[in-house]
């Protein structure tokens, strides 16, 4: 098993957007820096997470594919969950802190602030039932 | 009084701003590193030669902000670079600097985890910015 995941632009490194890059460096960071996260990021192998941010006109679609994270830019296939907030609320999701049992933190500040988000409709995700992909996702992006 | 943008000057004045910033030196208390800004030329905003920014952060304080070459800038731990006009934007909150940084209209090298823990830090230091009145060159 490969330590960090190696990322494939499947539109060309070139085509990728900044948004699509950044995320996927955030990603590959965050499991060098975490490499225990790399269980979580094998065990989404085969699933999708599309992500659409309407302020930035930038949607992406990541594919978790064995050690390989693809990325594609616009939404493809049919994402195992989907995000659609703004870039601000797309970078809070960043911070949210992850508590015990390997379970987000949504009772701190940080926390508050994604489930008003939620409940505002600030922040929409599709697929909430598959709880345990979107946590292991929480868990790759957060660097709090 | 205004400064003149990327001034030795304007570096004092911003390195003040951020240390009575109280909202600064809570967000940014476990910070540790040195950021570059590398702004680049456009000669036709009368701007013609690249200057850097060098920032000496440490737990919530500037211990130094000063001009600096593009080559020193470069050797931050962090380093952000974009055109002269994108840096003006950001300094006048026309363009969120995060936002800029998504689009790819500010480029970022450094451990990128980090930069967004501290992604309220830096926004204060661009609140910073636009609470120091600036004489732009490409308003003379």
């Amino acid at each position: 098993m490969a330590d960090t995941p190696n990322v494939v632009y499947a539109d060309g490194e070139d085509e990728a957007s900044p948004m699509s890059s950044m995320l996927a460096g955030l990603i590959t960071a965050n499991v060098t820096q975490h490499p225990e996260r790399m269980a979580d990021f094998k065990a989404l192998s085969g699933q999708s997470v599309a992500i659409r941010v309407p302020d930035i006109e930038e949607e992406l679609t990541l594919t978790f594919a064995g050690d390989d994270l693809v990325v594609r830019n616009g939404v493809r296939g049919r994402p195992a969950v989907t995000i659609t907030a703004s870039s601000d609320v797309v970078m809070s999701l960043n911070l949210l802190k992850i508590g015990p049992m390997g379970l987000p933190n949504y009772f701190d500040e940080n926390g508050r602030n994604v489930v008003r988000a939620i409940v505002s409709r600030k922040l929409k995700i599709g697929g909430m039932w598959h709880l345990d992909t979107l946590n292991r996702v929480t868990r790759l992006f957060s660097v709090a | 009084m205004a400064y003149k943008a990327f001034s030795d000057e304007w570096a004092q004045a911003y390195k003040n701003e951020i240390n009575i910033s109280p909202v600064y030196k809570q967000a940014a208390a476990a910070w540790e590193g040195t950021v570059g800004l590398v702004v680049e030329a456009e000669a036709d905003k009368n701007f013609p030669e690249a200057k850097g920014v060098w920032m000496d952060l440490w737990h919530g304080e500037a211990r130094d902000i000063k001009i600096v070459s593009e080559a020193d800038a470069e050797k931050a731990d962090f380093v952000i670079r974009g055109p002269y006009s994108r840096w003006k934007q950001v300094a006048q909150k026309e363009l969120d600097s995060t936002k800029a940084m998504m689009q790819g209209k500010l480029k970022l090298k450094g451990d990128l985890p980090t930069i967004v823990r501290f992604t309220k830090a830096s926004q204060e230091m661009t609140e910073c910015t636009t609470r120091i009145a600036v004489e732009y060159p490409d308003e003379q």
